[in-house]
């Protein structure tokens, strides 16, 4: 009897830390992900900070001639308020892509922009 | 006495070698020089002419005088500059069809390129030049840029209504001038041709086979009567038709002015706009040979036009902000640019491309400048109303003589003031530049009307020494606006010089973001 009695309150006092463990183990897992997730949204403004920083870098040396987009054509000009005849001003139609990013995972800004410009001497007439 | 003999004999000996030259198209001789027929060539000359052998040597003798009293130095504004690989020197204007080819080099030859349908009717075509209700178009010029051949100079030119036909010249070199082709009512394909008082006008097409030539051209059927076929797309090089333009509502006196342009803004052109005579504007889409979608945009029959001279369409930002003060609101719209002919005088009208019941008169605002400059003042309510409204209007003085230049939103337009006893002689007549803002049309410059010693030919912009732009004469190379101002969006007048500094500009359309991946 008084064995019988001592394996059940160690079956129980097993059972109880087996309980316990189901629930800390899983709580554990929670925290450390939630705190995972808490730093990736950290770590994906930085990274889209960080590109964005390097985008915008881009624009002012490609606007300063120092940098060259590699994909452009010539396009008809977009409207503006002072209108231009068709062929005295020139518009190259610009795509700026600057990409960042960890291993997995990518983040770019693509910007399209139309450069204008006066070719000397140009032609007259509209068209 | 013996040198006055000698010179005289010197003289005689040395005009032929600065004569001009007279070259025409025999049918069946092909170009030949007026001046050098063989007696074949002279025998059919007499039976084109009608004439017995010894008139048509006559007639031979007076064709310089002739040509001298057919001559109008008013039209020679209209001149065009060949390009450089041809000769630069030369300038080419066209009296009707009678093509007359000048150097501003006095060495240089003269040359005359005279229409074989027009040489019996050559005497009344003066009549035409001198008619002010009428526009002369100037021929098309194509370069071998646009052929896409090296050294290839054609040039397609309409002629007067006395006998309707197209022609294409082959100037290449411009002394030895050949005829491509030309459309008459006797070639087949063009029976319904009834006037050529017209610019052709070229469109570039994709090509939809190896070996298709891509080049053709717009050759609209002026006249008088009512026409079934309003235009004719042929190919560049043979004048083959290859598609026409019918009417399927009444157009009826159509004008030779005309433009192509690329609506959708995919480099294609795909839309031509024409107008009759009295000013019904007509828009017509069209495609692989094929017009279709014909319709009427705007009806200015009221203001009286004799005759367009011009079409052009622009592609701009137009405020539409309702009030007064708001300048800030726009809307990217097709503008036409419309110079037309009224008794001796011209109006410049401004129309907005848009959907919806075609413009009417009323629909335009008047904003012809008043003849004391301090009086023309932008209300508030005018500008509330020009932007409302479909356009503007405007009555100008004399008649323009190169399709109206837009630079920096300001319209400069040149005018040539004619003496209605001598019209055909630039002496008596006046040239002046006249600048409007594009969208309210007051004076950009102090001066509203500039005036000119010489008519002007081609307008150029052109860098200063001073950092800004200046707006030149292509043929004299005479300066006529030294520093070049451009509107601003900041007020209704604003304006400011333009700089050389500000270019290239930068404008931003569009940034987007994009993202891939998961994060570990």
């Amino acid at each position: 009897m008084m064995l019988s009695s001592k394996g059940f309150i160690l079956v129980t006092t097993l059972i109880l830390m087996l309980i316990l463990t189901c629930i800390t183990i899983p709580m554990l897992v929670q925290t450390s992900l939630s705190q995972k997730l808490a730093g990736s949204a950290t770590l994906a403004v930085q990274l889209k900070q960080q590109t964005q920083s390097k985008h915008v870098q881009q624009l002012q040396q490609l606007k300063q001639g120092d940098f060259e987009s590699r994909v452009f054509t010539v396009v008809p000009c977009p409207a503006l308020y002072a209108a231009w005849s068709d062929l005295s001003l020139q518009c190259e139609w610009h795509q700026l892509r600057t990409a960042g990013g960890a291993l997995h995972h990518q983040h770019s800004v693509t910007s399209f922009l139309v450069r204008q410009s006066l070719p000397e001497g140009g032609r007259d007439g509209l068209y | 006495m013996g040198f006055i003999r000698l010179g005289l004999w010197l003289l005689l000996f040395s005009h032929p070698l600065s004569a001009d030259n007279y070259w025409s198209h025999i049918p069946g001789f092909g170009s030949v020089q007026l001046t050098e027929l063989n007696q074949e060539q002279h025998t059919a000359l007499a039976s084109h002419l009608k004439l017995s052998q010894e008139d048509t040597k006559a007639w031979l003798g007076h064709l310089p005088a002739q040509l001298e009293a057919l001559s109008c130095s008013t039209l020679d504004a209209q001149s065009q500059p060949l390009p450089a690989y041809v000769d630069a020197d030369y300038q080419v204007v066209s009296y009707a069809g009678v093509l007359k080819f000048k150097a501003d080099d006095q060495t240089k030859d003269t040359l005359w390129w005279l229409p074989w349908p027009l040489l019996p009717s050559l005497a009344q075509i003066r009549a035409e030049l001198e008619d002010l209700a009428l526009q002369v178009h100037q021929p098309l010029l194509l370069t071998e840029q646009e052929l896409k051949q090296n050294g290839q100079f054609i040039l397609i030119s309409g002629s007067s209504n006395q006998s309707p036909s197209y022609f294409a010249l082959k100037l290449n070199p411009l002394h030895l001038p050949e005829l491509l082709w030309s459309a008459t009512t006797a070639v087949a394909g063009f029976e319904e041709l009834t006037g050529a008082m017209a610019q052709p006008v070229l469109l570039a097409e994709q090509a939809q086979g190896p070996g298709d030539s891509l080049l053709s051209l717009l050759l609209p059927n002026t006249g008088a009567t009512k026409q079934k076929t309003l235009f004719y797309q042929v190919e560049a090089f043979t004048g083959k038709v290859r598609g026409r333009l019918i009417a399927g509502q009444k157009v009826s006196d159509l004008s030779g002015a005309l433009t192509v342009y690329d609506q959708n803004r995919d480099s294609i052109s795909d839309s031509l706009i024409f107008s009759t005579k009295a000013g019904q504007v007509w828009l017509a889409q069209m495609e692989h040979n094929q017009f279709y979608n014909i319709q009427l945009i705007a009806d200015l029959s009221s203001l009286e036009f004799s005759d367009i001279q011009f079409v052009r369409t622009l592609y701009a930002a137009v405020p539409v902000g309702g009030s007064g003060s708001d300048f800030h609101s726009r809307r990217s719209q097709w503008l036409v640019l419309l110079g037309a002919l009224r008794q001796e005088k011209s109006v410049v009208v401004l129309l907005k491309l848009q959907e919806g019941p075609p413009a009417r008169f009323a629909d335009l605002v008047d904003r012809t400048l008043p003849a004391a400059p301090g009086l023309a003042v932008l209300t508030d309510q005018d500008w509330q109303q020009i932007q409302q409204k479909d356009g503007w209007y405007s009555h100008i003085t004399g008649r323009l003589t190169q399709p109206p230049v837009v630079a920096a939103g300001v319209v400069y337009l040149s005018l040539l003031q004619q003496d209605l006893t001598q019209i055909c002689s630039i002496d008596q007549a006046s040239s002046a530049l006249m600048a409007l803002h594009l969208h309210h049309a007051s004076s950009v410059y102090r001066q509203p009307l500039l005036p000119l010693e010489k008519a002007t030919g081609a307008l150029v912009v052109k860098t200063n020494a001073q950092g800004g732009f200046s707006l030149i004469d292509q043929s004299q190379q005479q300066v006529l606006i030294d520093n070049l101002l451009e509107i601003s969006p900041d007020c209704s007048h604003c304006t400011q010089p333009i700089q050389q500094g500000s270019f290239p500009r930068w404008q931003l359309m569009g940034t987007y973001h994009s993202e891939e991946g998961a994060y570990e």
